[in-house]
């Protein structure tokens, strides 16, 4: 999460009509890149099955073992990336662009170390329970991987400014994956989901390749500080908790309801929820539109602000450091404000759209319920994250790691109750969780405010 | 009795006067234990012994200033309102009004904290009252920057073990003299300073001629080594000077004129008795000589000038470099480069020597230095009967010329610090004179029996620390 900002304030900084487009897009890639090529993947691949007349039981499993691959993925990728940005860019400011080059490597074998480590538990316990054949599994645990792999990297993409060459990489791996995908399924005669997963992985190995490359090219060649990265965690403890724990308050409720409530649905050694799972996947597409708006918007006219501040508390009298600082914060509260009135705008207009189409596109009104409780519960994540990106900038990590943490904590406890209750209320443990969290943040972004040169100048 | 001897920059780790007078002090008072508290800059500079310990000196502790880095460890410190006081008494209290009990006190309880209480928003609201106070209009993050640097090796070095001692002697204000002040107020011992230079006077140069520090920090920074050498002089018991501008410096800074003695260098006249007599090749030339350890504050660069200069006018001159020229390679690099860019013949650097086993070797000695306490090195040539030629720094002036009671008259030369042509001149003359230079030879002699005997100057330390011993 930390660290996207920086980046784009090199794109933003061309201030042309190209970079500007592509700046925006980029911004809202690199914020939630991770999910949306999860959501889009699994919606689309969904629609092939469909297409291939998969039974329903090969369908659901599909869902499941693909939603469970690629949550370990997005989790591990978080929980180093969310560190990961902070040394690159400080690695940046430093000029020592070969060690992050390095950490590259050291941050891959890390990343598919985890991933490998609890993807084999999965394809174990596939194989030991279902007998699931050892070439599904091989491939499913190569996919794991490499989705780590592809996620890991998006930290460093957002330090390039490739961005062109980046968005053509995905492109090209995707596109690759469809001739692998129809040679394998009719010159091997694979079966549909070993074929979907087989060129998964051509396509994600490409991307990967093609992502090294960009990056290798625009770090130069490695130091030999591979794993340097590694002593953040210890420094940066509480940013790197608060990475942790806002990606897995995101989907600890989706977890908790597989394996705790009657909506679970059991395919092989899967448990999921999919009405639930369908409604929250559709929350934050309702909400996606926030994430652009805070990263174009939100982020870079506070950016201009910030930067005049640190000049003055680098090289600055008193006086002018109180009154950046005050300009600053004005600006601040006016984006944040702004961000958070313009997405509950759209965020209920979307509910209203929703309610509109709902009977056309043929979900179910338990899910259509679930999804408006579920859409104000990621809007109020999204607002807590938006808050959470300041303390980052004051680099407040303690706070933001208490955010996130009660944000946790809350939805968790919450999900207990509600698991007792009926499914209409199930929603709402996220509700809970988001708003708690987001009250939290805002009340210790105010209190680190009061003392906010103090507590740079002290760092 | 035991003694706890404080330097600072110098003994044990690098030569020159004040080095050579701990080291007298500590062969002659083989009697006393002695424990050597020396504050260093850093471990790469200063780790190689420059001297041979004596067997008396039972300890030698070394805090390296530079070691310690400043940066936020560990869990923030968050003092409570009486520790904030002191905190803030010691910032911003006239040394005189701070009450350094209660300061080391402090500093006990939070020694494994000073990082995190410099580095901790208490002290920066401390810094904030004290910019606002001064209407400071400068960088606010070098202000606090700069004073986080004058109180982070004040605080930090206060926080070393206290050595048990009888006495604590140090031999020079500065971070030296203030924790020989705190640590004699912790114990209740005994505090002796000596003072050979005045420190505060020698930072200010410093202070003032540093390109790197900008204009409105020089007076704080002046402030501070006042306030850290206003520390020693109100707690020290006894304070030592070698001479007497010296001794109204150190009133002028603060200093009670009651606790002041004068006690100058002393040489060991009989040891200068039967020396090797000059060697027959030197007679040859007119022979120069010059003591000292190679480095800027000497200004060989002017002696070198003056010499050439001097050697176009008197080509049958010969100038001998005796003394050390580790401690900067790079300033003795420089001084090579000048003797071959003006192509100066008959210029011998010689290294560490014995100067006993030649200096009846030489006509005449050199001393150029821009600052100087009461040289060592100028006792000793005269207490051999060579006559001087002296800048006018430190007591150079009265040494050669005599002062107060003293009529013998003049045992040599003094000429203006880097004057190379006078120097020329004064070389030129000698050559000239070489009868008044032995007559000023005389005179050298006899104004050391007289007055710099290194038996007087051990007789007074004595008593010095008998008293101090006594009086408790």
């Amino acid at each position: 999460m930390a660290g996207i900002g920086f980046e784009l304030r090199k794109t933003f900084g061309k201030k042309t009509l190209v970079s500007t487009v592509f700046g925006s897009l980029y911004a809202a890639f690199s914020t939630i890149g991770p999910t949306i090529i999860f959501i889009g993947l699994l919606f689309g691949l969904q629609y092939v099955l469909y297409n291939f007349n998969s039974s329903e039981m090969e369908s659901l499993f599909f869902v499941a073992s693909f939603t469970y691959l690629f949550l370990i993925a997005i989790i591990v990728a978080t929980m180093v990336n969310t560190v990961v940005s902070r040394y690159i860019a400080d690695k940046v400011f430093s000029g020592k662009e070969d060690d992050i080059c390095a950490s590259i490597f050291g941050v891959l074998s890390t990343g598919g170390l985890v991933t490998g480590v609890a993807v084999f538990i999965l394809c174990a316990m596939m194989y030991f329970q279902d007998n699931v054949p050892l070439n599904f599994l091989v491939v499913y645990y190569l996919l794991g991987i490499l989705a780590t792999h592809t996620y890991c990297l998006m930290a460093y993409v957002s330090a390039i400014k490739e961005y062109k060459q980046v968005t053509c990489s995905f492109a090209i791996g995707l596109i690759m994956a469809l001739p692998t995908f129809a040679i394998v399924k009719y010159v091997f005669n694979f079966g549909v989901i070993l074929s979907i997963y087989f060129s998964l992985v051509v396509g994600f190995f490409v991307i990967n390749l093609l992502l090294l490359f960009w990056c290798i090219r625009a770090f130069g060649r490695p130091s030999n500080k591979f794993f340097e990265f590694l002593k953040y965690f210890k420094k940066y403890f509480w940013l790197f908790i608060s990475g942790l724990a806002y990606t897995v308050g995101l989907y600890i409720s989706n977890i908790m309801y597989w394996h705790l409530t009657d909506m679970q649905v059991e395919v092989s050694i899967f448990k999921i929820a999919p009405n639930y799972d369908m409604a929250v996947f559709m929350a934050m597409v309702m909400n996606l539109s926030a994430m652009v708006i805070f990263v174009v918007k939100t982020e870079t006219q506070f950016y201009d602000k910030y930067v005049q501040y640190l000049s003055a508390l680098n090289k600055g009298t008193y006086q002018m450091i109180e009154r950046t600082k005050g300009a600053m914060i004005r600006t601040m509260k006016l984006q944040l404000f702004f961000i958070y009135d313009m997405q509950l705008i759209i965020t209920v207009l979307a509910i209203c759209v929703l309610n509109v189409i709902i009977p056309y596109i043929g979900v179910s009104a338990e899910i259509l319920n679930m999804c408006m409780v579920l859409a104000m519960g990621i809007y109020c994540v999204f607002c807590m994250y938006f808050t959470i990106v300041f303390l980052y900038y004051f680099e407040d990590y303690k706070s933001a790691g208490i955010s996130t943490c009660v944000f946790l904590i809350v939805e968790v406890i919450c999900v207990l109750i509600c698991v007792n209750l009926n499914p209409i209320f199930y929603p709402v443990a996220l509700l809970i969780g988001s708003i708690t969290g987001w009250v939290t943040s805002y009340i210790l972004l105010e209190k680190r405010l009061k003392n906010l040169n103090s507590y740079l100048l002290c760092l | 009795m035991r003694i706890c001897l404080i330097s600072e920059g110098s003994y044990p780790y690098v030569s020159g006067g004040v080095s050579s007078w701990i080291q007298m002090v500590l062969k002659e008072f083989s009697d006393i234990e002695f424990v050597i508290f020396s504050i260093a800059t850093n471990k790469e500079e200063m780790s190689v012994l420059k001297y041979e310990l004596p067997p008396n000196v039972k300890d030698v502790v070394t805090y390296y200033i530079s070691e310690k880095a400043m940066e936020k460890k560990g869990k923030s410190i968050k003092l409570n309102s009486e520790a904030k006081r002191v905190l803030r008494d010691i910032i911003l209290k006239e040394a005189n009004d701070v009450n350094w009990q209660e300061c080391l006190e402090f500093i006990k309880k939070y020694k494994s904290n000073m990082n995190a209480i410099l580095m901790g928003t208490d002290f920066f609201d401390i810094a904030l009252g004290l910019y606002e106070d001064l209407d400071m209009k400068a960088n606010f993050n070098d202000f606090l920057w700069h004073l986080r640097g004058m109180y982070f090796p004040f605080l930090s070095v206060l926080s070393e073990e206290i050595p048990d001692v009888d006495i604590f002697h140090s031999v020079s204000t500065g971070y030296a003299g203030m924790i020989g002040s705190a640590f004699a107020e912790t114990t209740g011992k005994p505090f002796i300073l000596s003072e050979h230079g005045i420190y505060t006077r020698e930072r200010e140069e410093e202070i003032i001629k540093a390109d790197w520090l900008d204009g409105i920090y020089k007076g704080i920074w002046i402030d501070f080594f006042k306030k850290l050498s206003m520390i020693s002089y109100n707690r020290a018991d006894v304070v030592t000077t070698l001479f007497e501008t010296n001794q109204g410096l150190q009133i002028e800074l603060g200093c009670d004129p009651k606790k002041i003695q004068i006690i100058p260098n002393g040489v060991d006249t009989q040891a200068m008795l039967n020396l090797p007599p000059r060697k027959e090749d030197t007679k040859e030339y007119f022979n120069i000589g010059t003591i000292l350890r190679i480095v800027p504050i000497k200004d060989i660069k002017t002696m070198l000038i003056g010499f050439a200069i001097a050697k176009e006018k008197q080509p049958n001159i010969r100038l001998n470099i005796l003394g050390n020229f580790d401690e900067d390679p790079a300033y003795y690099e420089l001084c090579l480069l000048l003797v071959r860019e003006l192509s100066i013949k008959d210029v011998i650097f010689h290294g560490q020597v014995n100067i006993k086993e030649c200096i009846m070797d030489y006509d005449v000695l050199l001393l150029t230095s821009i600052s100087e306490g009461q040289p060592l090195a100028v006792l000793e040539g005269l207490s051999a009967g060579i006559p001087f030629i002296c800048t006018n720094v430190g007591d150079c002036q009265n040494l050669l010329e005599g002062a107060g009671n003293d009529t013998l008259g003049k045992a040599g030369y003094i000429i203006p610090i880097m004057d190379a042509e006078a120097l020329a001149d004064q070389i030129v003359y000698c050559t000239n004179h070489k009868d008044e230079l032995a007559q000023m030879g005389q005179v050298g002699k006899a104004r050391v029996n007289a007055f710099y005997k290194k038996s007087d100057f051990l007789s007074k330390f004595k008593d010095i620390y008998t008293n101090a011993v006594g009086g408790n």
